[in-house]
């Protein structure tokens, strides 16, 4: 595992803690019943808490997947 | 999460980590031990509290290990709304968020209502009628349940145009208003303002806003302001118990300079001598002694010499504030374990304080949870942090009489004990004590002494539990519930009121839940006095206890046992206590009001 992934993978764990850890890199929006407004605050906080303040708010709204977040990420960190 | 300089080195450390979120949530997540209690909290905050909400779990939940913790949020855009309709019951707290747009939305960056100097007045008409409103609910909720109540923490926004290093008239009369308000809701009892100095240190307000999820997303705070509002408000909402007794050291602690060196004319404590902090130390420590706070002396030194500089006139606190005072060349722990027989109170409710990390070592090592600070001598940029951690230790809301007259019934229980010593017997020493007992019965919910005094005591305690003021006012709010309360007086001087105990009448009978009575009060029969009051004001013929047995309340147990009262079976009819109580030599006053 790569250390952005295990970094997105940290995260995704306290923010959905019912998640089984073996289905967090497939998780979706639709896949985890927990994913909903609140934990998609919660979740950008967690990103933004552990890589900076790297993207908007209205951006981070639209993560539907973990690989939406990690795309996103992977960018931000090649950039 | 955790005060300063909270070591047992000495080490100080002014600004702690604040809790991340990811932490915050490993907590709430996290396994814990089967809770003994639920508790509720209602979060009035009118933004989007979904980080506000996380970190008040999370610092509540670090205060109190072994509760459930929920906490209950007021819908998105209402805070008055939200506590005018609140129905307390069941909460064990309320914690406020206010901000300046809950009382204009013109007052926030989310509503577009126009920055005219012609809408100014109109501003400050609804701002002004606003706090009226909340003032209204805080008081109706604060009746019933600790009411945490934040001011406005969000800057204003730049509604007057004026060059930003200059306020005007609208921001001075805005601030006017909230601390008017302010002021108004801290002077009620259930109210605990969140202090605006400390939210400062904190977090800085340069680093409080977040406009990119205010606007995306209604949320205002960024992460780390949303940890200090949890971290204070959680502890107005849980507060730890104050520390009760300090142990201080003499030479470059209370004063600058070694005694045996330099005399009793050269030791300092003011500014012109360069050691104004020890000065300060002495009125901080004055004022401690004014609050109740028992204050001793540990010095390495001649008893004569530390006895005699004690006595300098111009010292900023008397000599007599410290009992007992400890000067000679034995091991400090030594002088602590003395010191702490004569207070008769537990190590874990008393601060160390010296400048030598090697007699902090030392008295650490024999008793770990005493909280042992360094004295920063010679470094005055410590010292407001110093102080700080003094405050976090020994900080309590208000000062009741009983606080006021225990460092005097300290010293009054070291001489009964020396006249117990001198006396021939128990019997004529008791008798000559002139002791006088008060008992009053009610069902008053406003005797915060009494509710103090079941959250404080250990060793004379039928069972450990403690109460919160909802659940204490709830009790009292039953039928048949009583208070008696217990108020002593003998030659050495008063106690003040040392005792409560709390329970149902039955018929012909008393369920008592709760029994508490200082440890100042041991060794004069007054638990037997009380028992007998009991039966007499209530008229029963049967007391039951809903006792525990606790790591600590041995002296109950024993109580128990000398009277016959079984562990299994916790109860005691009129005629076996008659058969077993010994002499009682009290003058007795009582007062039933139930």
């Amino acid at each position: 595992m790569s250390d952005l992934d295990a970094r997105l993978t940290a995260i995704f764990r306290v923010a959905f803690p019912s998640l089984d850890e073996l289905a967090i890199p497939s998780a979706t929006r639709d896949s985890v019943a927990a994913w909903d407004s609140i934990a998609a605050v919660t979740l950008a906080g967690l990103v933004e808490e552990e890589f900076g303040p790297v993207f908007d708010p209205d951006q981070a709204a639209d993560w539907a997947s973990y690989a939406d977040v990690r795309r996103a990420l992977a960018e931000h960190l090649d950039a | 999460m955790q005060p300063p300089a909270y070591g047992k080195d000495g080490e100080l450390s002014f600004r702690p980590a604040a809790m991340k979120l990811f932490e915050a949530l490993q907590l709430i997540q996290a396994p814990r031990p089967p809770a003994v209690e639920r508790a509720r909290y209602f979060l009035a905050c009118s933004s989007t509290p979904v980080h506000p909400r996380t970190f008040l779990h999370a610092h509540l939940l670090a205060r109190c290990a072994a509760t459930a913790i929920e906490i209950d949020a007021s819908r998105y855009g209402d805070l008055t709304g939200a506590l005018e309709e609140l129905d307390p019951a069941g909460y064990r707290g309320v914690a406020i968020l206010l901000e300046w747009y809950d009382l204009d939305p013109r007052l926030g960056f989310r509503r577009l209502g126009g920055w005219s100097p012609a809408a100014f007045a109109d501003i400050l008409a609804t701002v002004r009628a606003g706090f009226e409103r909340i003032e209204r609910a805080v008081a109706r909720l604060a009746a019933a349940v600790p009411v945490a109540l934040a001011l406005p923490s969000l800057p204003l926004p730049p509604i007057e145009i004026s060059a930003p290093a200059q306020a005007l008239d609208l921001e001075t009369a805005l601030h006017h208003h909230a601390w008017a308000f302010a002021a108004r809701c801290a002077a009620r009892p259930g109210v605990r303002l969140l202090s605006p100095a400390e939210l400062d240190r904190l977090s800085p307000p340069a680093g409080r806003f977040d406009l990119r999820a205010e606007l995306a997303q209604g949320s205002p705070y960024t992460l780390s302001h949303a940890s200090a509002l949890g971290e204070l408000l959680s502890r107005l909402l849980a507060p730890a118990a104050p520390l009760k007794g300090l142990i201080t050291d003499l030479d470059d602690t209370l004063w600058s300079g070694i005694l045996g060196e330099t005399g009793i004319a050269g030791i300092r404590f003011t500014l012109d001598g360069g050691a104004q902090i020890h000065g300060l130390y002495q009125q901080f420590l004055e004022s401690l002694a004014a609050r109740g706070v028992l204050l001793a002396v540990a010095s390495k030194n001649d008893p004569a010499l530390a006895e005699q500089a004690l006595a300098r006139p111009d010292l900023l606190i008397a000599a007599q504030a410290f009992f007992p005072v400890e000067a000679h060349w034995g091991h400090k722990s030594e002088s602590v374990a003395r010191i702490l027989k004569a207070w008769n109170i537990a190590p874990d409710a008393v601060a160390f304080v010296d400048d030598s990390p090697l007699e902090i070592a030392e008295v650490q090592s024999r008793f770990p949870e005493i909280r042992c600070l360094a004295f920063p001598t010679g470094k005055p940029a410590e010292f407001p942090a110093f102080l700080h951690t003094l405050r976090e230790w020994f900080g309590k809301p208000s000062i009741g009489e009983e606080d006021r007259i225990r460092a005097q019934s300290i010293r009054g229980a070291a001489a009964l004990e020396a006249a117990r010593t001198a006396a021939a017997g128990s019997e004529s020493f008791l008798a000559s004590l002139e002791a006088r007992l008060s008992f009053r019965l009610s069902r008053e919910a406003s005797d915060q002494r009494a509710l103090e005094l079941i959250n404080k005591t250990n060793q004379f305690n039928l069972n450990g539990r403690r109460l919160d003021e909802p659940r204490w006012r709830e009790l009292l709010a039953r039928p048949d519930a009583f208070l008696l309360t217990v108020e002593y007086a003998d030659k050495f001087g008063p106690l003040g009121k040392i005792a409560a105990v709390l329970g149902e009448r039955r018929p012909r009978a008393a369920a008592v839940s709760f029994w508490v009575m200082s440890c100042r009060a041991f060794s004069r029969r007054i638990e037997h006095a009380t028992l007998r009051a009991l039966f007499r004001l209530l008229d029963i013929e049967t007391i039951s206890f809903d006792y525990r047995p606790t790591e600590r309340n041995a002296p109950l147990r024993e109580f128990f046992s000398a009277l016959g009262i079984a562990e299994s079976a916790p109860e005691i009819a009129r005629s076996q206590f008659e058969a077993r109580c010994p002499v009682l030599s009290h003058a007795i006053q009582e007062a039933a009001h139930v």
